[in-house]
C-alpha cells in the first residue's frame, strides 16, 4: 500500500513544472494578443513574444541556480545567508506586499471578466467576495497540497485551450498573418515589455524551494514550466491574428475569449462553448491567486512566526478585498496590473539575480547535505 | 450544543450561499433568432426582432400542439439608439429579448447608403451577449418585410434565409456569408467590401447579388447576380458555377467544378500598380444542345476558349463597375498589396480607393485558363449528323 506517498510535505519536480506553468498562465492569454497586436504590425508580435520568453527563461535559469545553490531554503533564508537578517526581513516584506497586491489584482481581474461574459447582473463586489472565500479555503491547507492541485488543473486548461483552437481552425486564414517582418525593431522591443510581464509569477518558487525535494532538478523544472506558457502564448497569438486579423485583435478587449465565443458546434447543446471555457479559466485563475496568497502568508510567517496560518488568512482576506475594490474601471485595473508587474520585475526577478551575483562573489553556498 | 450549532451553520450556508444571481429560467427568455434594422423617423432606428414561439415549434415537429399557430413573432420598436429600441421591446413582449442565438442581421439599403452601417454594428459587436458569427445582409427596400416571409419548407423565416445564405457551394452569384466579425474588420481596416444582398420576390427571398461598400463605410450600390459572379472569380471565392456559352449557335453549359485565382502585381511604379489576375478553371460539360463531337480535342479546345472568354468578359464588366462607378476595391487587390508589397502599400494606402483613387486608375489584366476534364457520361443524345 502506498497510501502515505503524499503524506510528506515535499514537492517533486513535476509539481514545480506544473506549478510554474499554471502560475504564469493567468490573464496573459486573454489580454496579451491585444496588447501585442496594438504595438506591432501584422503578425510580428511573435518576435516580441520570443524575446520576452527568452528574457523570462534567462531569469528563470538564474532563479533556478539560486534555488539549487541553497537547497531546502526559502528566499528569506537565502537572503539571510548571503546578507543578514535585517535585509532578509525587508526582502520578505517586499515580496509579501507584491504577492498580496497580486492576489488583489487577480481577484479583481477575474471578477471583471466574469461580469462581462458570464454574470450580467451579479455585482463585481459579490463575485470578488465569493472568489475570496474559495481562495481562503484553498490556502487554509498546506502549501504542498495547493501545488499538487496544479497537477489536475493544468491539463484541463491545456485541453480547453487546444479545443478552442482546433474548433476555430476553419476560420483560420493564412493571409491574415502576412506581411511578415514589417515592424521596426523599436516597436518590437517596446512590445516586449508586455510579453515579459505576462511571464511573471514563477518567482514564487523561491519560497517553495524550501519544500523542493530535488534542488538539482530545479533548473530543468522551472525552464520546462516556462516553456509551456511560452508555447501556449505563441500558438494563441498566431491563431488570434490568423482568425481575427491584426486590426480586430487590436480593438477587442479579450480576443481569446472572443475566440471561444465564436466556436459553433452543430447540435445546439455546445453552442455556448465559452461557458465551459470560462469555467476552466476561473479554475486556473484560482490556482494562480491561491499560490500567490499562499506565498504572502509564507513570507509573512518568516517575519512574524507566532500567529497561526488561519489567523493570517482571516486577517488578510478583508485587506485583499479592499485592495481588489480600489480600481474603478477597466483602465484602472490595467494600470494597477502594470504597476504590480513592475514591482514583480524588480522584486521577483532582478533582486534574486543580484542575490545570486553576491552569493557567487562571496562564495556562499547553502547546506549541501540537505539535497 | 456547539456541535449542533456548527451543523446548523453549515446547513444554513449550504442552502443560502448556493444560488445564482443571474438565473433566468429558460421559459422567461425571449429567444431572438434574427433582427432587421430600418430607418425610422428623424434619424431614429426601427429595430425588429424575430422571436421564436416555442410551443408552436414543438407542434410542428411532433405533430401535436397547435399546428395552426405561427412559430414566430416579429416585434418592432423605434428609438434613437438600437439599445434603447431593444429595451422598449420589453414593454411589449412577455419575454425580454435574449440575443445569444441571433443568427441574422438585415440592414436596410437606405441605412447602408447613408453610411450608418458602423453605428448599427456597434451594439452587435460590443455587447458580449451577441455573437460575432451573426450574418449581416443588406436588404433591397425594407428590412423587416423579409422577416415576415412564410417559408413553406423551414419553420422560421430566419432559418430559411440562413440556410439559403449557405448555398455558395451550388451557386456562384452569392457572396460568401459575411459575419459581424468580418464587417468589424472591414470597418477597422478602412477597407472596401461586399456583403450579401437580400431581395424579396413574393413569398421568396433571393440572396444572389451583393452590396458594395466603399472605404468611407457608405454603401455605393448593388452588384447583380452576374456581376457578383465576376466579383467571386476575382476574390477566388467561387466554389461552383455554371457558364453558358454558344457552340455553333446552340447553347452549351459548362459546369465549373474547381476554380482558383492567383494574383500578381507589378509595383515598379507605386502610383499605378499593374495587376495580373490568373484564374484557373476546371470543370465539365453539364448540358449541350449542339451537335459537335465532344471527343474531338479541337472541339474541347474551342469550348475551353469560349468559356475563358466568357468568364473574362464577366470579370471585366464587374471590374469596370467597381473601378469607375463605385470606386471601391471589393475584389481584394489592396489585400494583395498589403500582404506582398507592404512598403509600397503603406505609401499609397491613403489614396487607394479614396483621395486620388489610384484603384480606379490601375491596370488589371485578367487571364483565364479553362480545362475541360469530363464531358459527362454520354457523348450525345441524338444521332450524329442529324
Amino acid at each position: 500500500m502506498k497510501s502515505f506517498e503524499y503524506g510528506d510535505r515535499e514537492i517533486g519536480t513535476t509539481e514545480v513544472v506544473y506549478g510554474v506553468s499554471n502560475m504564469v498562465i493567468g490573464f496573459g492569454v486573454l489580454t496579451l494578443p491585444r496588447s501585442l497586436a496594438a504595438m506591432t504590425e501584422s503578425s510580428d508580435g511573435w518576435i516580441s513574444l520570443m524575446i520576452g520568453g527568452g528574457a523570462a527563461l534567462v531569469f528563470g535559469w538564474l532563479i533556478a541556480l539560486l534555488c539549487a545553490r541553497f537547497p531546502k531554503m526559502g528566499l528569506s533564508d537565502m537572503t539571510k545567508a548571503v546578507a543578514n537578517g535585517a535585509v532578509a526581513n525587508v526582502v520578505a516584506m517586499l515580496f509579501a506586499c507584491y504577492t498580496f497586491l497580486f492576489v488583489g489584482y487577480e481577484t479583481r481581474g477575474l471578477a471583471n471578466i466574469s461580469k462581462l461574459y458570464l454574470f450580467d447582473r451579479t455585482p463585481e463586489e459579490a463575485i470578488c467576495l465569493f472568489f475570496l472565500l474559495v481562495l481562503a479555503y484553498g490556502v487554509a491547507g498546506p502549501s504542498a497540497a495547493l501545488l499538487r492541485l496544479n497537477l489536475i488543473f493544468l491539463p484541463l486548461v491545456l485541453i480547453i485551450v487546444f479545443l478552442v483552437l482546433t474548433m476555430n481552425i476553419t476560420f483560420f486564414n493564412m493571409h491574415n498573418l502576412k506581411p511578415l517582418f514589417v515592424t521596426d525593431w523599436q516597436d518590437t522591443l517596446k512590445a516586449t515589455k508586455g510579453t515579459v510581464f505576462s511571464f511573471l509569477g514563477f518567482e514564487i518558487f523561491l519560497f517553495y524551494n524550501a519544500w523542493a525535494n530535488r534542488p538539482k532538478a530545479m533548473k530543468k523544472a522551472i525552464l520546462g514550466g516556462l516553456a509551456i506558457p511560452l508555447f501556449i502564448y505563441l500558438i494563441v497569438f498566431v491563431f488570434v491574428i490568423g482568425i481575427f486579423g491584426s486590426e480586430v485583435t487590436k480593438n477587442t478587449l479579450y480576443p481569446t475569449a472572443e475566440l471561444a465565443k465564436q466556436v459553433e458546434i452543430p447540435g445546439g447543446f455546445f453552442e455556448r462553448f465559452e461557458s465551459i471555457f470560462f469555467t476552466i479559466w476561473v479554475v486556473t485563475l484560482f490556482n494562480t491567486a491561491a499560490m500567490a496568497f499562499d506565498v504572502t502568508i509564507i513570507a509573512l510567517r518568516t517575519l512574524f512566526p507566532k500567529p497561526k496560518r488561519m489567523t493570517w488568512v482571516i486577517w488578510l482576506c478583508p485587506l485583499i478585498y479592499l485592495v481588489s475594490m480600489q480600481p474603478q474601471s477597466v483602465t484602472e485595473i490595467d494600470t494597477f496590473g502594470e504597476w504590480i508587474s513592475y514591482a514583480g520585475l524588480a522584486i521577483g526577478w532582478c533582486l534574486p539575480a543580484v542575490l545570486l551575483g553576491v552569493a557567487k562573489m562571496r562564495r556562499i553556498k547553502g547546506n549541501e547535505q540537505a539535497s | 450544543m456547539s456541535k449542533l450549532l456548527r451543523g446548523l451553520v453549515a446547513a444554513a450556508s449550504l442552502i443560502l450561499a448556493a444560488g445564482c444571481w443571474d438565473r433566468v429560467e429558460i421559459e422567461d427568455r425571449g429567444f431572438v433568432v434574427g433582427s432587421a434594422i430600418d430607418e425610422g423617423k428623424d434619424g431614429a432606428y426601427e429595430l425588429t426582432f424575430q422571436y421564436i414561439v416555442p410551443s408552436a415549434m414543438q407542434g410542428k415537429s411532433a405533430g401535436g400542439g397547435h399546428p395552426s399557430a405561427q412559430s414566430f413573432q416579429n416585434v418592432s420598436s423605434t428609438a434613437a439608439t438600437l439599445f434603447k429600441a431593444a429595451r422598449k421591446m420589453s414593454n411589449e413582449t412577455s419575454r425580454p429579448p435574449y440575443l445569444e442565438h441571433n443568427k441574422i442581421i438585415i440592414v436596410s439599403e437606405r441605412l447602408a447608403r447613408a453610411g450608418k452601417i458602423q453605428e448599427v454594428l456597434d451594439l452587435f459587436v460590443r455587447d458580449p451577449e451577441m455573437r460575432r458569427a451573426a450574418k449581416l445582409m443588406i436588404s433591397v427596400g425594407q428590412a423587416k418585410k423579409l422577416l415576415e416571409i412564410k417559408p413553406p419548407i423551414e419553420t422560421l423565416p430566419v432559418q430559411y434565409i440562413n440556410s439559403t445564405s449557405e448555398n455558395p457551394q451550388k451557386s456562384e452569384s452569392i457572396v460568401p456569408a459575411t459575419t459581424m466579425g468580418h464587417v468589424h474588420r472591414f470597418l477597422l481596416e478602412e477597407h472596401s467590401f461586399a456583403i450579401p444582398r437580400i431581395t424579396q420576390t413574393d413569398s421568396k427571398v433571393s440572396l444572389s447579388g451583393a452590396a458594395v461598400f466603399g472605404s468611407d463605410k457608405k454603401m455605393k450600390g448593388f452588384l447583380d447576380g452576374e456581376e457578383t459572379t465576376g466579383k467571386n472569380y476575382f476574390s477566388g471565392t467561387i466554389k461552383a458555377g455554371a457558364v453558358e456559352v454558344e457552340i455553333e449557335g446552340k447553347p452549351l453549359l459548362f459546369e465549373v467544378k474547381r476554380a482558383s485565382r492567383t494574383l500578381y502585381a507589378n509595383v515598379s511604379d507605386p502610383e499605378s500598380p499593374a495587376f495580373t489576375v490568373n484564374v484557373r478553371i476546371e470543370g465539365n460539360v453539364g448540358e449541350t444542345y449542339s451537335h459537335v463531337d465532344l471527343l474531338d480535342p479541337q472541339v474541347i479546345r474551342m469550348i475551353e476558349n469560349r468559356v475563358s472568354d466568357k468568364i473574362r468578359e464577366i470579370m471585366y464588366v464587374v471590374l469596370e463597375k467597381l473601378q469607375k462607378e463605385y470606386k471601391a476595391d471589393a475584389i481584394g487587390l489592396s489585400d494583395y498589396l498589403n500582404e506582398n508589397h507592404y512598403r509600397v502599400w503603406k505609401k499609397i494606402a491613403a489614396d487607394w480607393d479614396r483621395g486620388d483613387h489610384l484603384f480606379s486608375k490601375c491596370k488589371v489584366d485578367v487571364k483565364v485558363h479553362t480545362r475541360l476534364r469530363i464531358i459527362g457520361a454520354i457523348e450525345r443524345v441524338q444521332p450524329e449528323g442529324e
